[in-house]
Formats: C-alpha cells, structure tokens, sequence
C-alpha cells in the first residue's frame, strides 16, 4: 500500500513537470521547430517517467508467468502524420507539413482506477500552431455499463466527433458540420458512459456535464454545459443515436457569433453489406440566442476493397453565416482512396470540390501520410 | 508440465485446414455456464459484455498470428470484420483493452483451469486434456 501510495504521488510530480515543461515550451518560442523540440522533450520524458516503475497492482498471482501480450498497465502511444494540401482558392498556398502530432499514456492504478493524459501539437493549415492538452482525466470503471471520467474529455457528440483523429478517420477534410465548430470539441468536467447488451442490441450512453470547454478555433471558454448521447446498435448491422447538449457562452472567446447554444445531432450508420460497404449520415441543428438557426448534415459511403484499401465517398452541406452575418450555405463533395499496408502506417489520396452561394466554388486535393507509434 | 511441452512444440495447422466443428470453447467446471452464442461470445471478444447469467466471464485468446485465432476470428466476428482496425481505435479512445493473449493452446488451458470465470477455445485435438485438466467444453451455436 504504501508502496502505491509512493507511486501515486510520483505520478502527481510527473504530472506536475509535464505541465510546467509543455507550458514553458510554447510560451517561449512559437517556431515550429521549437514545436518539435517540446514534442520530443515531451515523449521522452513520458517513456523515461516515474510512472513506468509503478508496482503492478492489476498482476494476478494466478496468472502463468510469460506470454501474455496485452493488458498492460502502462500503455504509451502516439501517431503524427504529413499532408501536402493544394488549394485551388484566391490567397491560399499549398500546404506541405506536419499538421498533427499526439502523445498519449494510458495508466492502469488497478482494475478499477486508471489515468489518461493526451497531449497534441497542432499545424494545420490555416489555423494557428497550438500546443496543449486534448484530454487529461482520471477513470473510475465500476463494468462495462459504467465508467466515470472526471478532467478533460473530448465531447462525446455523435460519430465523427466519437473518432475524430486523423489517423482513425477516412478523409483528410472534415465533415463542414465539424469544421464549422458548432460546439466545443472539449469539455472539461465529469462524463459518464457505459455500453449495456441486450440480447443483440448494443446501447451505448454518454452523459456529460462542464465547467469550461474548448473549442480548437475560436477558443470559446463557456460557463457551463450538458450533454447527452444515446445510441442503439441492432443486428450487428446498424446504428442510430442522438446528441443533445446545450452550452452557455460566457463571452469571454474569439468566436465571431458568439451565444448560449444549443445542438442537437442525429446520427446512423448502416452495413448495407457487413464490413464491406458502410453508409453514414450525421444531421446536426444548431440554436443560438439571438440568431437564426442553421442546420446542416453529411452522409458517406465507405467501401472496403480488402482489409487494405477502401474508397469513401461524402457529400456535405451546411448553412452559416458570412461576416455580415447573412446566413449562406455551404457544399462540398469529397472522394477518398485509402491505404492501409500495416496497423502503424496509412496513406490517403483526396480530392474535395467546394461551394459556398457567395463565392465561387473551389477544389483542394491533398495526400496524407500517418504514422502511429 | 508435459501438456505444456507437447503443445509447445505441436506445429499448428494452416487455417484452411480448420472448420467451425474444430473449435471447442472451454471454461472451468465451477463457470455456470453450458451455453454460448455467436454473438455472445463476439460481445465478450470485443469487451462490449462481459456479463452472461449474472456470471462474469474472462476471455483468453490465441495470438492473433495463430492459425486458430485466425479461424475463430472469421468465424465468430465475421469473415471481414477487421480486429487490429477496432482495437487500435479503442486504444486512441482509451476504451476498453484487448482481451489476454497468449501463445499457444497450452496457456489457454492453464488460464482457465487456474481462474474461475476464464473463457477461451482450443482445438478439437485437445478434448482430452480438457477433461483431463477438469474443465468443460461449452455449447456454441454458430
């Protein structure tokens, strides 16, 4: 016990390190080699931290010596990926970089107790270099049907957001809905989840509450929200959920239309043939004070030729308002050829053509190249 | 000790050469279970149960380079359904882990003899040592 205690207040000091070194790093020097420097400051201090000499709590007595190749207490990982990025649009240059580059650590105190710390550089185009953490929680798991995190959590919203990583997901472009950020991406609060069978259906929950979110553009700082996802699995086959959530803003961010919001999200996600040829559609409706409201949606077909290589199709469109806060609509057509030679390397070729009613329609196509670690 | 040697050094057969009857799934006598469906034990592979009868059950698998883990993959989660893409996104969402993988049919076995509530699957060959080591063979419909 005392032992774990020791650990326990090891891993409070790493903890305490991590933050003051990444802080010190991005306030110092905002040059993107600087970036890469606090990256590797960063992963290895993560790889050669206290946290990997903590006791094995989770080890069982019963358990064969040897052989067993998962269940760690300790998992670090990570993954960072290239993009070239040509952009056939008045002002913008192509883009060639490393747009995005994650570390995280994941750490088992016992059965029930684990910690999980995701820290992100990100340079993508247009957007300013930022350097910070992405989710930061402790995890109480009473089963399967019940877990508590309480930090930073990546809002729980639908299915795009749910695995929002460049590496997990099928297109370089995001889908307008989420480009638009509608919402805050994070939530710093306390989120309950939980996945419940019966028979063969797959209910899955998340319910959240916060003081403080995040929103990656605009940076909004929100006063208060909640939020609730519900989703139902059937014959293996399908997937319909609903995102509602509302947000307080407190004014305090750079969001050019600011307001308390409230989103409602409907999702589905269909096998029309078992993992060979999915069909997603997500539906968002967004309320604000004081403003019209704006809907918008995607849907996509995903075709997996092989475990290797898989085609993605998506249309999109969304309303929102120009500076001279007129409400426009927004549409864009995405195809997508992925490549996956192995579990730590993918490859993306994209080609995207968009129109807004106000301006004239343009097209982007782009490679993409990701590594996880 | 002797099980273990013999199946260590037991040269596994090419996934072509299994079928669905080649499979048995094993518990330990004291598991109150004599019953399992497909979908059942693909919702206990993929961590999404792992409460059947009021009893919590344990899986153990073969390493995913094993000819038998390779057939109960395709059987179980379906001939597509691509594992290593599913857990690395339940890893990037900090989800629930992998179920224990061990190298061969051998540490299956004295998983589940050594823990009540351990679940895993041999092949047919080692009904014998099954009964030998007191487990039970539990019912599947496929």
């Amino acid at each position: 016990m005392q032992q774990f205690r020791r650990s326990g207040l090891s891993v409070y000091h790493s903890f305490k390190e991590l933050l003051t070194r990444v802080s010190n790093c991005y306030e110092n020097d905002d040059s993107v080699m600087m970036s890469l420097r606090c990256y590797l400051i960063l992963l290895l201090f993560i790889f050669f931290s206290p946290l990997q000499g903590l006791p094995s709590e989770t080890e069982k007595s019963t358990l064969p010596e040897g052989s067993v190749s998962s269940e760690a207490r300790f998992y670090f990982g990570g993954w960072m990926d290239l993009l070239y990025l040509s952009q056939e649009q008045d002002g913008q240059d192509s883009y060639l970089n490393v747009p995005h580059m994650y570390a995280f650590a994941d750490l088992s105190f016992d059965e029930k107790w684990r910690g999980f710390i995701e820290v992100r550089r990100i340079n993508a185009p247009g957007a300013e270099e930022t350097v910070d953490f992405e989710r930061l929680y402790l995890e109480y798991r009473h089963s399967i049907p019940l877990k508590i995190r309480i930090g930073r959590i990546n809002t729980p919203a639908g299915l795009w957001q749910y695995m929002h990583w460049a590496f997990t997901i099928d297109s370089t472009e995001k889908p307008l809905i989420e480009q638009k950020h509608f919402f805050p991406t994070e939530s710093d609060g306390i989120h309950i989840l939980g996945t419940k069978v019966f028979g063969s259906k797959e209910i899955e929950y998340s319910f959240f509450t916060n003081y403080g979110g995040k929103n990656k553009e605009y940076e909004s700082k929100n006063e208060l929200g909640y939020g609730l996802d519900w989703s139902i699995s059937l014959w293996e086959r399908t997937k319909t959920g609903l995102f509602f959530s509302q947000f307080k803003d407190d004014g305090m961010g750079h969001d050019p239309n600011p307001g308390d919001r409230k989103v409602t999200l409907f999702y589905n996600e269909t096998q029309l043939f078992p993992e060979k040829l999915l069909w997603r559609t997500e539906y968002l409706h967004l309320q604000r004070t004081g403003m019209d409201s704006l809907d918008g949606f995607y849907s996509k077909l995903r075709f997996n030729i092989n475990q290797k290589w898989y085609l993605n199709l998506r249309f999109d469109q969304t309303e929102d308002l120009s500076p001279d806060q007129n409400i426009y609509t927004h549409k864009a057509h995405s195809f997508t050829v992925g490549f996956q030679p192995t579990t730590f390397l993918r490859l993306r070729a994209e080609y995207s053509k968009q129109s807004k009613n106000i301006t004239e329609s343009y097209e982007h196509s782009s490679i993409w190249v990701g590594v996880r670690f | 000790m002797y099980l273990f040697l013999l199946i260590a050094f037991w040269v596994p057969q090419h996934p072509e050469s299994y079928s669905k009857n080649d499979i048995l799934i094993v518990t330990s006598l004291s598991t109150p279970i004599d019953h399992i469906t497909r979908l059942q034990l693909k919702q206990l592979y993929l961590k999404k149960n792992e409460t059947f009868h009021k009893t919590k059950l344990t899986p153990v698998q073969l390493k995913d380079s094993h000819p038998l883990r390779i057939v109960f993959d395709q059987l179980v989660l379906g001939k597509h359904f691509n594992i290593q893409d599913y857990w690395i996104k339940q890893k990037f969402l900090a989800n629930e882990k992998p179920p224990i993988s061990v190298m061969n049919e051998a540490f299956v076995l004295i998983f589940i003899e050594r823990n009540e509530g351990f679940i895993g699957y041999v092949n047919k060959g080692l009904e014998g040592e099954v009964k030998r080591l007191g487990l039970k063979v539990i019912e599947v419909t496929l």
